[in-house]
Formats: C-alpha cells, structure tokens, sequence
C-alpha cells in the first residue's frame, strides 16, 4: 500500500508538548517536547531523528499511553493515546525491552498473545512464524536471561508484532543488533509497510533509518526543525548518484563532462562495510532470516549501498 | 482512520483474563528463580534443627514449647511474607522496567497490578502452607503424635458465682462455684480449666512472673481438697488445671488463694473456664496457620496499596509500620485499661489537670485503634500452645476483615497504580 496524503493520519499530533518537573516540589523544569505537530499516515515509515535528549522517546511513550502530554492533543488510530482500542492493535517496542528472566522466549511470546486475547491456535500459528523470522526459532526455549541483549530486542520485535498491529511503535529498534539482524529488522520493516501497516520509529542512527524511513521528522530539543520525504530533507536538487563501470575514473570523467555534465567528483567505489559482513556471515551459515526467502535476496527497490573511497 | 471491525466478544473475554495470565506468568518465573527453593531450603533446616534443639522437658510441655515456636514463626513470617512480596512484585520490579512494559497492552497498567496482586498472594498462600508443613515436620519430631498431641480444650462452663472482675490482694483467697455442672455429662477423663487472670503491681514498678497462686478443689462440705494446680504452671497469665472425674461433685467450687506476693491478680469477668476437648490439635494448629495467612493478607493488602506509588524502601517501611502497629493494637488497648484503671487518666484532687494535648492524643489513639487491624488477635501461637481451641468461625471472621481492608486498599492501589504507570506522569 502506498501511503497516500489524503488518508486519514494513523498518528496525529497537534501543538503537543511534554515537560517533566524534577527537584524539591517540581520547581526544576525540562522541556522534552514543545509545540510539535506532524501526522503520520497509513502505510508509512515515518523516522524520528534527534540526538539524545531530542525528544524522540518521549513522543513514543505519550503515544502508547505511558507518557501524559504536558498540552496540545494526541490521536492515535483515532483515539487517545493509550485507548483500550487504540493499544490493542498498536505494537510497541521499548528501547530497552525487559521481560520475566527465567519464562523462555516462547512462554514471553504466549503471555504477550495472551493479553491481546489471541486464541491458542492463533497464537500458536504466530509465535513460530515470529521466532523463525527473528532468529530465535532455535532458542525458544530458553529462558529470556540467558539471552544476548540483541536477542532480547528481537524477541521484543517478535512480541510488538504479536498481535499484528496496524501501527508499529519502535523505539531505539535497532540499538544492539548485530548488522545481519538489523538487515533482517529492514526486511521486516519493509514488509510490514507493504501490508498497509504503519510505522514511527526512532533512531539516531541515521544510516540505518535513511535505508527504510519513507518520511522522515528531524528533532531537536523537542521542536521539529525538519519534517519531510527524505527526496525533501536529504534531496539535493539537480544532482544524481551515478554508478558506472570503467577502468580508469579519469575517462569516465572525461566523458561525462563531454556530455556536458557537470562532474562533482568521481572515485573508484568499494562495497561498503556492511555488506562484505553480510555476505561472509552468511557464507559462515549464520542465521540468514529464512524461511523468508526474499529477504535473504537484494528486493527490487533497494539501492545498492556504495561508499565513496578516499 | 476508520473505525476497525469490533473485537469478538471471545477476544474481549479472553483479555479480561488477563491478569490470571500475568500472575501466572510470575509465579511461573518466581518458582524458577533457584534463590527462592533456597530460601525455602534454608529456613526448613532451621526450622528442623530447632526440633533438635528442644530441652528434654515431658512430652505434653515439650509440644506446648515447639507449638509456641512454631505457630508463633508461622505468623511471623507469614506476616514478612506479607510485608515483602507485594513490595517485591510492585515497587522492585518498576525500576526493572517490566512493568512499564506491560502497561503499553490493552488496560496493560490495571492488569499488570491486578496480576501482581493476585501473584503476590498466591506465592503467600503458597508460602504459609509450606511453613504449615514444615511446621508439622518439626512438630512429628517433637513427638506431636496422635497420642501424644496436646487437644484443644473449648469453654463450656463460665463460673456462676462468685466476684467479677475479682482483685485478689495478697492474702486473699475467692471462692467459685460451678452449680450448673451436671456432673453426669461430665467425660470420662475429667474436665480440664483454665484460670485467666493478669498480675499488675504497683509497688515496685517490676513485673515478675510466677504469682504463688495456689487453687484447691473444694469437697462438698466447702473444705479445702487437694491443690489442684498452683504457680509452678502459671504461663501465658493462664492457670490451666485438671480436675478427675471422681473428684467431680455437682456445685463443686474451686478455691483461688493468693499467699504471700507482691502482686495483685486482676480476675476478668468470667475469668475461671471448665474445658471441654474440641477437635483435635492438628485441626487447631491448621485453624491457626490460616489465620496467620488471613494476617498476613492483611499486611499485604498494604504493602500493595504502598507499592502501587511509592518505591520499595518505602513500601517495605509503612507496611511494616502497619504490621507492628497491628500486633501493638491490643496490648496498647489493654495498657490504656490499666492506666484508667489506675486512676492515670482522671485529673484527681490535688493532682494539676491533665495537659491540654492529652485529650488530642486520646482521640488520636482511640482513631488510630480503629482504623488498624488487629492482628494480635489473629496470632493464636499462646492458644495452639495452650491446647485451648481455635473456633472454626473465628477464621470466617478473620477473612471478613481481611476482605474488609483488602478490597478498598486494593481498588485505592490499582486507581494511584494506573495514574502514576500509564499516561500520568504531568508536568
């Protein structure tokens, strides 16, 4: 599904602004949030991007209910932040998950489905597909403690899609996953955005979200001072990336500027770092996100990651 | 965003059980955590080795003694049970972020105290029936067989004549007479009594125990019988005594003298019992188990109230404070008692008036008595011990109050709980 500006906003936020109060009586004041309004619509990847302290989190939590704005108004799935309703086909996943230590991955997964009041069947049908597709088919039944932290966010990935929501709330989701799995994450991500579903995720990780993000709201000190497509943000009117084979940089230059373009600058490319771990990890017979299969494939829409060399 | 299809009722069913399931869930994660079987371990071995400790006193004494300590460690630790696990549940597992979590499912913040709740008090019922058992494993070894079990005993015969509220001074001696005794009824092995009575002294201001209280069986003439039991076995301000059937004379009458003491024995009303055997003394060391649970429920239906919003050191202190203050209920009714008694409250000739607080600090008192719960009255430690029976009806009773303080600090717990977990933190 593609997300379409006239769609009703499954997250809207107006004027919303958050301050926490510390100190003797509340008196020291911080302002997380203030005056933000952006809509995220169905079917989107809508990031959030800040350094710490911007705000991000705490946008998060006052749109899972966690978190009670300080003013403006909140809509989530067309109810209140933190509705029955609004939670019960929403996922969320905390930036630093935490579970029961010694139930193992599956009974986490059980309790989850149990409290969205999935049936057994259904549960049971949705916690494999889950486990499979995280990696932690092989681990279910250990207990959660005994778990990497990275294999706690999956498993925490796993349990925010539990219920199958139609919106995504992701804190921090990749911080502490390996690259293959943050790979996996995108995937995930990527498919989910093509069922219809929509997700708002933060991240300071900039790479990371440019790779899935298909809007983008950059914070700082709780005030949105860019919000946009990434062609909006990041776009950089006029110029193109070009990738072209030849031997010798210098005559691709020489050719181009007899075409009468106008060449920035022209270095032989290398794979960036990333992909040559991927492909090894996998050579290496590491978890590779079976059984889905497309995943493991370059999908048709994905660039080519090139980094320039110095 | 158009509305979504309505849930199926089975679904809405399904959620509302879930605080079953997150208290299932942590039991389940409790059971597995290996420091709570040693825990359990470790105070079993103690438990056990106290049997081994035991003087070599007679075996019906020597129950009395491993009764007392038993059932009165029953109650307390039922009661720490009930001041820590609500507090451990609540306020220690917040800062580990379960919680927080939790609250992000559908009505996740209710379901997440209510589930806490409901975990906290089946590890604790859990926890006092494992003390029980253990407790009948030290008992076995003390030699609380069948046949050697010290029986409950119930009143069946208050005196009918003679003083109320008797103060005997030394020298004195009081007569009691028991008319309505038809001495037919009586069972076979004699009737068992019970002297109830407190010692108070003013002069010197010391409490010693052991009155020479003496109490002789009257013959039918009046005369002065045998003694039937005297101070040697004045415990718990209790004179038990037992009396053969062929001894028993319709009317008979017991004779209390007091010889040659620095006290006085205040007798309550009704202070002299005839004891019928009531059930046997398993059932009453049960009947006393659960009331230390239903103490225990208590204690924790504040520690959870506490936990809801405050944090662990704190809830851990106030439900403490309730647990003692509980236990202290009664001897501070009974002190105030004795001090009106003494005259310490009345502003006497010649004596300057009271101060303007006291009346204030009575007000606070007598409030402070009413609103706690008086747990004294649910340990039965002295009356296991004491082979006298605990009523079945007063457990009835005990749960009545327990619920009676639970329900509202539990409803007042879960609204503080949701506001201070989800979507309550303002600026």
């Amino acid at each position: 599904m593609t997300p379409s500006e006239d769609s009703t906003p499954v997250v809207r936020t107006e004027s919303l602004s958050k301050v926490y109060r510390s100190g003797f009586l509340g008196r020291r004041r911080h302002r997380a949030l203030a005056n933000l309004s952006l809509a995220v619509r169905p079917g989107e990847i809508f990031a959030l991007l800040g350094p710490n302290g911007s705000g991000k989190t705490t946008l998060v939590k006052i749109l899972t209910g966690l978190l009670r704005p300080s003013g403006g108004k909140a809509r989530v799935l067309g109810r209140e932040p933190g509705h029955p309703d609004s939670l019960a086909r929403l996922g969320y996943l905390s930036e630093a998950p935490a579970f029961l230590p010694l139930l193992t991955g599956e009974e986490t997964l059980h309790l989850a489905g149990r409290l969205f009041g999935l049936d057994r069947r259904t549960r049971t049908g949705r916690i494999q597909a889950l486990l499979t597709r995280v990696g932690l088919d092989q681990e279910k039944k250990r207990p959660v403690a005994h778990y990497s932290q990275g294999m706690q966010k999956r498993l925490a990935l796993a349990q925010a899609l539990i219920n199958d929501p139609q919106l995504l709330l992701l804190d921090e989701p990749t911080a502490a996953l390996d690259p293959l799995f943050v790979e996996i994450f995108q995937n995930i991500l990527r498919d989910a955005a093509r069922a219809g579903k929509t997700i708002l995720l933060n991240s300071h990780l900039l790479s990371r979200v440019e790779e899935v993000a298909t809007r983008v709201c950059i914070l700082h000190e709780g005030n949105a001072v860019r919000q946009g497509t990434l062609e909006d943000v990041a776009g950089i009117p006029g110029a193109l990336d070009l990738r072209v084979k030849a031997r010798e940089p210098g005559a691709a230059r020489r050719v181009l500027e007899q075409a009468g373009l106008e060449v920035e600058s022209c270095r032989a490319a290398s794979r960036i770092l990333k992909d040559v771990y991927l492909e090894e990890t996998r050579r290496a017979g590491k978890f590779d996100g079976a059984p889905a299969e497309k995943e493991n494939a370059p999908e048709g829409g994905e660039k080519p990651h090139a980094r320039p060399t110095p | 965003m158009p509305d979504p299809p309505p849930e199926s009722g089975a679904t809405r069913l399904r959620r509302t059980l879930s605080p079953l399931h997150l208290a299932s869930a942590r039991l389940r994660d409790g059971f597995r955590f290996p420091a709570s079987w040693a825990a359990a371990a470790v105070l079993s071995a103690l438990l056990l080795a106290s049997a081994l400790l035991l003087p070599s006193a007679d075996p019906p004494d020597r129950i009395r003694l491993v009764a007392s300590f038993v059932t009165g460690s029953i109650f307390f630790l039922a009661c720490l049970g009930g001041v820590l696990l609500p507090a451990f549940l609540l306020a220690w597992k917040r800062q580990e972020k379960i919680l927080e979590d939790w609250a992000a499912f559908p009505r996740g913040a209710s379901n997440a105290y209510a589930g806490s709740v409901l975990a906290s008090l089946a590890v604790l019922a859990a926890w006092v029936a494992f003390l029980g058992a253990a407790g009948s494993v030290v008992l076995l070894l003390a030699g609380a067989s069948r046949e050697n079990a010290i029986s409950p005993k119930r009143k069946i015969l208050p005196l009918s004549e003679g003083k109320n509220d008797l103060n005997l001074k030394p020298g004195d001696q009081a007569r009691f007479a028991f008319a309505s005794l038809d001495t037919r009824d009586a069972p076979p092995e004699g009737l068992d009594g019970l002297l109830e009575g407190r010692m108070y002294v003013r002069e010197p201001q010391a409490i010693h125990f052991g009155t020479p209280l003496t109490l002789r069986l009257l013959d039918e003439n009046g005369n002065p019988g045998r003694t039937i039991a005297s101070t040697s076995s004045l415990r718990h301000n209790a004179l038990a005594f037992h009396i053969p059937k062929e001894k028993l004379i319709d009317g008979f009458a017991l004779e209390v003298r007091l010889d040659d003491s620095p006290f006085n024995v205040e007798i309550p009303d009704g202070g002299i019992f005839l004891l019928q055997e009531a059930g046997s003394f398993w059932t009453n060391y049960a009947l006393a188990a659960a009331l230390a649970l239903a103490a225990a429920l208590l204690v924790a239906s504040f520690s959870a109230a506490g936990a809801s919003f405050l944090s662990f050191p704190v809830t851990v202190s106030l439900a403490s404070w309730v647990a003692v203050a509980g236990l202290l209920v009664d001897p501070a009714v009974d002190a105030h008692e004795a001090w009106q008694h003494m005259g310490l409250f009345r502003a006497k000739e010649g004596v300057p008036d009271l101060p303007v607080w006291f009346g204030t600090y009575r007000r606070i008192f007598e409030l402070v008595v009413c609103i706690l719960p008086d747990l004294g009255a649910l340990n039965r430690a002295s009356q296991v011990a004491g082979a006298r029976a605990v009523q079945a009806s007063s457990l009835g009773r005990a749960l009545g109050q327990a619920a009676l303080y639970t329900v509202p600090a539990l409803i007042v717990g879960a609204f503080l709980y949701r506001r201070r977990e989800s979507g309550s933190k303002t600026a």
